[in-house]
């Protein structure tokens, strides 16, 4: 925990550090994203797209769950882990059996569970980087 | 510090690093898609659109065998000193050898038939001393029948006449008419064939050269040959009210 000396200090002071620290996954992602466009131009087997696009709206709501379990304080690895992996794998699979049992609109069910959590945990980091920062002339 | 304060960063940026890499190769392949004309909706391809592929690639499979068996062929023909119309050459002359509409040459036998020289014996008549049509004709057909592949008739001061599906042999005064032209003893008639074959086949028993006597009466004479040269038939015909069944 971070105390200084004045009890008042302390929040944001704890808080920007925490606040700031969430601009290195969204570097790293801009940076790897980057990297790969301009180098695997040929992208994956079509065979295997399907399931890509899946898995990686189900790392994006991994990634957004991590920052906002690290801005809130309560993040742990093995969660984070298991669920970046776990949520993928759920995912593909979703997309696998609907090709399978003749539902191939199953994966919407992924992309509307995915699609709601992102936009829910956006929300948090926004409102806590809104706390961090606030707009001048509000408290 | 606790590890949740700072290790959280370094794992979320690690995972951010992957799924950037990720989401890359996704538009890539998204754009390739595109790119190549293939259904945008990969999620949504139902089995009839599926189905309605399959079976417009098949039909395009089968036009492409087509397609490339017309070209071998073309090859074939413009690469292989144009096969094709070698082959037809090749098959025409066979049939105008055949029809006896080209010269041909060839081993066989030059068999001359001519009046007896034998003094006239009591109670026989003096027809019976002559070659006459019926001799020619027979020995024609016993040649035929042989295995003989072209035949020309020839006579005194007379060059000799190809022997076509036409042809026939008439009597006609002291000779035979052969394609519109008389043609007088002694007869030669040239046959490409088997020389052998076609000699066993008039010596037979019991064929035209035996039941006349044209041996006993002198009038045969039959000569192998090697290098018989017999003349196309010389006359004009044409088809006239006959056509092929599939005109």
């Amino acid at each position: 925990m971070f105390f200084l000396h004045s009890p008042t200090a302390v929040v944001p002071v704890t808080r920007r550090q925490r606040t700031n620290k969430i601009w290195w996954p969204i570097a790293g992602f801009i940076v790897s994203f980057g990297i790969a466009l301009a180098v695997w131009r040929e992208g994956v087997p079509f065979a295997v797209a399907d399931y890509l696009s899946l898995a990686v709206l189900a790392g994006l709501d991994s990634v957004f769950g991590g920052i906002r379990a690290g801005v809130e304080r309560r993040f742990r690895g093995d969660v984070f882990l298991s669920g970046f992996l776990v949520n993928m794998v759920l995912a593909v699979l979703l997309v696998y059996m609907g090709a399978q049992i003749g539902v191939p609109d199953l994966y919407l069910a992924a992309v509307v569970t995915l699609g709601g959590r992102i936009f829910l945990n956006l929300s948090v980091i926004r409102r806590h980087s809104l706390e961090r920062h606030p707009i001048r002339g509000e408290k | 510090m606790a590890p949740s304060e700072h290790g959280w960063v370094w794992q979320v940026t690690a995972l951010s690093v992957l799924l950037g890499v990720m989401l890359a190769l996704a538009i890539q392949t998204t754009n390739r898609i595109k790119f190549l004309g293939l259904p945008s909706n990969r999620f949504g391809v139902s089995a009839a659109t599926l189905s309605r592929y399959k079976d417009q690639n098949e039909k395009l499979q089968g036009e492409i065998s087509e397609l490339r068996d017309r070209v071998n062929e073309f090859r074939l023909s413009s690469t292989d000193g144009n096969r094709a119309s070698d082959l037809l050459r090749k098959q025409l002359s066979d049939y105008e050898a055949i029809l006896g509409l080209a010269p041909v040459k060839g081993p066989g036998l030059k068999i001359t038939l001519r009046h007896s020289p034998v003094p006239r014996l009591p109670g026989t008549g003096p027809a019976e001393y002559l070659a006459n049509s019926d001799d020619v004709n027979g020995i024609i057909s016993e040649l035929w029948a042989a295995g003989a592949e072209a035949v020309a008739i020839g006579g005194d001061g007379t060059a000799p006449q190809r022997f076509v599906i036409a042809t026939t042999v008439q009597p006609a005064g002291d000779g035979v008419l052969v394609n519109d032209q008389v043609v007088k003893a002694p007869y030669q008639i040239l046959v490409i064939g088997n020389p052998k074959e076609l000699r066993a086949a008039v010596r037979m028993p019991e064929g035209i050269v035996s039941l006349r006597g044209l041996d006993t009466l002198k009038m045969i004479e039959i000569k192998e040959s090697q290098h018989l040269v017999l003349p196309a038939f010389s006359h004009g015909r044409s088809a006239g009210n006959t056509q092929t069944k599939n005109q």
